[in-house]
């Protein structure tokens, strides 16, 4: 094996397994003139950085966990986390393997297709190596606290963790292929990536949500329940078969999948694609900005999880379960809480910059210059653009209120009242990144995290100060409701009406502006 | 030497190839001429093993392209008729990589790119991805990319697409001087006055089928009085084959 050319493909295949760095640090003047640099700046970031923070983070989080006395716990996060680092491998796996397209400009070179598969798997591994580190900690500590030597909790740990590693490794690039091979993934394209994003973000809302609930009575429940893996690995007469289980499949399946991806390499990408059935044209019902704007979102998964599923999530994870503790909250006034948190959910997520109406017109990208040359009233223009993004990020937020407002049994003029201000609101904050937009645009950006990265990173952090406070300062009222009561609706109705004109006066500038 | 016996290639129904026999010999400026889908880029791919045909063979330099592949693509400078690429590569990364490949030291990697930056007009530093120039700049960096290593054969799959004018008159300037030294160029081009001007043989594709092949006097002698492009759209409207 000719390793310079092996190590050449590797650093490559680097930078398409982290497209968002390459494009922020590809620019900058220190790499711009040693580009060796930022191999080393994407290898250091995630390689080792990123895995010392998640090793401290989780050693953290994880320490008060009784994996000794409640060895199922272990279990779960153990299969919740290895779910999690196979499933975010799938969008690196894809991409490295199949969407790159690099495939087809390797062939004319003399480069043997080993080297070149060696390195990609390679990729994959380390993927999904760092994403596992939580298990490792999680090892460490099951091994710890079940009494286990120093070497056999060093030894086992590393072990056990390699293997999987290496095991998940060949599960990715098998479903990958499979996949592949049955050209579902051809079809679905970019769809498949994002539906793997927004997963990986649930799996990870998931084991938060289990941490956040993690408690004595809870702990009670399930004490002294074992698990298989947990039963597996506690036993020392099974660990080494089980390593060496795992090492063989792991082995076979990898292989059986590279030679299978192998092939393809060496048959034409043409039959690949005259395989796929070319869609029937039909003329959509939406008007056509509408359409447009919904394809601008839709059809891109970057955008999809990065403006839409994140910063719509990030709030509602945050503001509903802080209310599940509440016994009596149908007791207080309807009204008050149903817009309250409606407002608020608005707030949060729009004081953010990371949601569709901050970039909504950079998705235009070369498209926004030829449009304006054109004769449309760009007022219309922008109102399309302004009800797109705040009903597409608007989706799930609205979803998770309107089954906060079941479940407590709010009253249906409030939920109407509280959906009203919500999109008052929205629509009035999301002006100001609309207008933010249109003054920083940037028509030729190549991955979303340039246009997420507008906004320096101290008015980032300022605005994260006033999420929180926004969201102290509800509560509180929400506590002294009983001594302050209705004086709590004159409170909302100012900032309403504050909001509500800033957006109105900010619309008529954007306007201005776009007709200068 | 290139020669290829009774290439085949078919995708789906559509035939792409239908037993294309056509030698191009050393020393020659030989140009690929057709209308969209004639078949001219499947040849080209097919020489430099981006795909497989269905039947046939090739050999160059009398070595079988299938059983020598990675040999023969160490003698092949490629440029593809669409430059995207590597894209997420910033340039110099992908020159630098283009010469570990064919195996240059650093010191003739260097003087050979500053030699071609010249040729091509390039004064920029290039400070970024291949995805960020614009179609012209991408297609330059890749014939840079494949002339580094100053290959016997080059492949150019409709270079001049894109490239200034200044740029363009120095390719063919290149492609001449690289031919006097016994060296090969095929390209492929749907600008006729670039092949009548260029070429010392030229093989018309219409449907995978070879319609000529031959020198343009060759051509001319036919049809006295003509152009290339004359004669060109009557051939293309025409039933018939005239081959050498």
């Amino acid at each position: 094996m000719n390793k310079k050319i092996f190590f050449e493909i590797f650093k490559i295949n680097l930078l398409y397994a982290n497209s968002k760095i390459t494009s922020i640090y590809s620019k900058k003047k220190d790499y711009i003139e040693n580009p060796k640099k930022l191999y080393k700046k994407i290898f250091l970031s995630n390689f080792v950085y990123s895995p010392l923070i998640m090793l401290v983070f989780y050693s953290v989080i994880f320490f008060r966990f009784d994996f000794k006395q409640i060895p199922i716990f272990f279990d779960v996060f153990y299969l919740f986390f290895m779910a999690f680092a196979v499933i975010q491998s799938f969008s690196v796996t894809y991409s490295i393997f199949y969407a790159s397209k690099d495939l087809e400009a390797y062939k004319p070179l003399p480069i043997d297709i080993i080297n070149l598969l060696k390195s990609k798997v390679l990729i994959v591994f380390i993927n999904i190596f760092t994403h596992t580190l939580s298990t490792f900690v999680m090892l460490v500590l099951f091994y710890f606290k079940n009494g286990f030597n120093i070497l056999e909790i060093v030894l086992y740990s590393i072990l056990i963790f390699t293997m999987t590693s290496l095991f998940l490794t060949a599960l990715s690039i098998f479903v990958i292929n499979v996949l592949i091979k049955t050209i579902a993934i051809s079809k679905i394209g970019n769809s498949f990536i994002t539906f793997v994003d927004v997963f990986a973000i649930l799996i990870n809302i998931g084991i938060f949500t289990l941490l956040k609930f993690y408690d004595e009575s809870v702990s009670l429940m399930f004490y002294g329940k074992l698990g298989i893996i947990s039963g597996l690995i506690s036993n020392r007469v099974y660990i080494f078969p089980i390593l060496v289980f795992l090492l063989l499949i792991s082995i076979i399946v990898c292989k059986k999948s590279v030679y299978s991806i192998g092939k393809t390499y060496f048959e034409d990408n043409e039959k690949l694609k005259n395989s796929v059935k070319i869609k029937k044209y039909k003329k959509s019902k939406l008007p056509f900005f509408i359409k447009y704007n919904f394809d601008l979102i839709f059809k891109d998964s970057s955008v999809i999880s990065s403006a839409v599923v994140t910063s719509s999530i990030t709030p509602v994870f945050y503001i509903f379960p802080a209310f599940l503790k509440f016994n009596n909250i149908n007791q207080v006034n309807n009204f008050i809480i149903t817009v309250g948190v409606a407002g608020l959910v608005a707030v949060c997520q729009y004081i953010y910059p990371s949601n569709l109406s901050s970039i909504i017109i950079s998705l235009d990208r070369e498209n926004f210059k030829y449009i304006k040359s054109l004769p449309i009233d760009m007022s219309k223009y922008m109102i399309n653009k302004l009800f797109v993004a705040v009903f597409v990020n608007g989706i799930i937020p609205l979803s998770f209120y309107l089954v906060f407002t079941v479940y407590f049994k709010l009253n249906m003029l409030s939920i109407i009242c509280g959906l009203f201000v919500y999109v008052l609101i929205a629509s009035s904050l999301a002006i100001n990144w609309m207008m933010f937009d249109y003054k920083n645009l940037l028509d030729n950006w190549q991955n979303i995290t340039e246009l997420m990265s507008r906004v320096s990173n101290l008015w980032t952090f300022i605005i994260f100060i006033i999420i929180i406070a926004a969201f102290g300062l509800f509560m509180f009222l929400f506590r002294m409701f009983v001594v302050i009561g209705d004086y709590i609706l004159m409170f909302y109705a100012v900032i309403f009406i504050i909001i509500v004109s800033m957006g109105y006066l900010r619309f008529k500038d954007l306007i201005n502006e776009l007709e200068k | 030497m290139i020669k290829i016996e009774g290439l085949c290639k078919k995708y789906g129904d559509k035939v792409a190839l239908n037993n294309l026999n056509v030698q191009i010999n050393d020393g020659e400026i030989f140009g690929l001429i057709g209308h969209n889908g004639a078949g001219k880029s499947t040849t080209i791919k097919t020489l430099v093993s981006v795909i497989n045909s269905d039947s046939g063979k090739i050999f160059i330099d009398n070595k079988s392209l299938s059983e020598n592949r990675n040999e023969i693509k160490k003698s092949i400078g490629y440029v593809s008729d669409t430059p995207d690429l590597f894209l997420k590569l910033p340039v110099k990364s992908y020159w630098d990589f283009i010469s570990k490949v064919f195996e240059i030291n650093d010191e003739d990697k260097e003087s050979r790119i500053e030699e071609l930056k010249k040729v091509f007009s390039i004064d920029e530093k290039f400070d970024c991805t291949i995805e960020e120039l614009s179609h012209g700049m991408r297609q330059k960096v890749f014939i840079v990319g494949a002339l580094i290593s100053n290959p016997k054969i080059w492949i150019l799959d409709e270079p001049m697409t894109g490239l200034d004018p200044q740029s363009s008159f120095n390719l063919k300037k290149l492609m001449r001087e690289h031919t006097r030294k016994g060296n090969i160029v095929l390209f492929s081009t749907h600008v006729l006055e670039v092949a009548e001007a260029l070429c010392d043989r030229i093989c018309i594709l219409k449907e995978g089928k070879v319609l000529f092949v031959g020198t343009l006097e060759e051509l001319k002698s036919k049809n006295i009085g003509e152009t290339l492009e004359d004669i060109y759209l009557k051939m293309i409207s025409e039933e018939g084959a005239i081959s050498e």
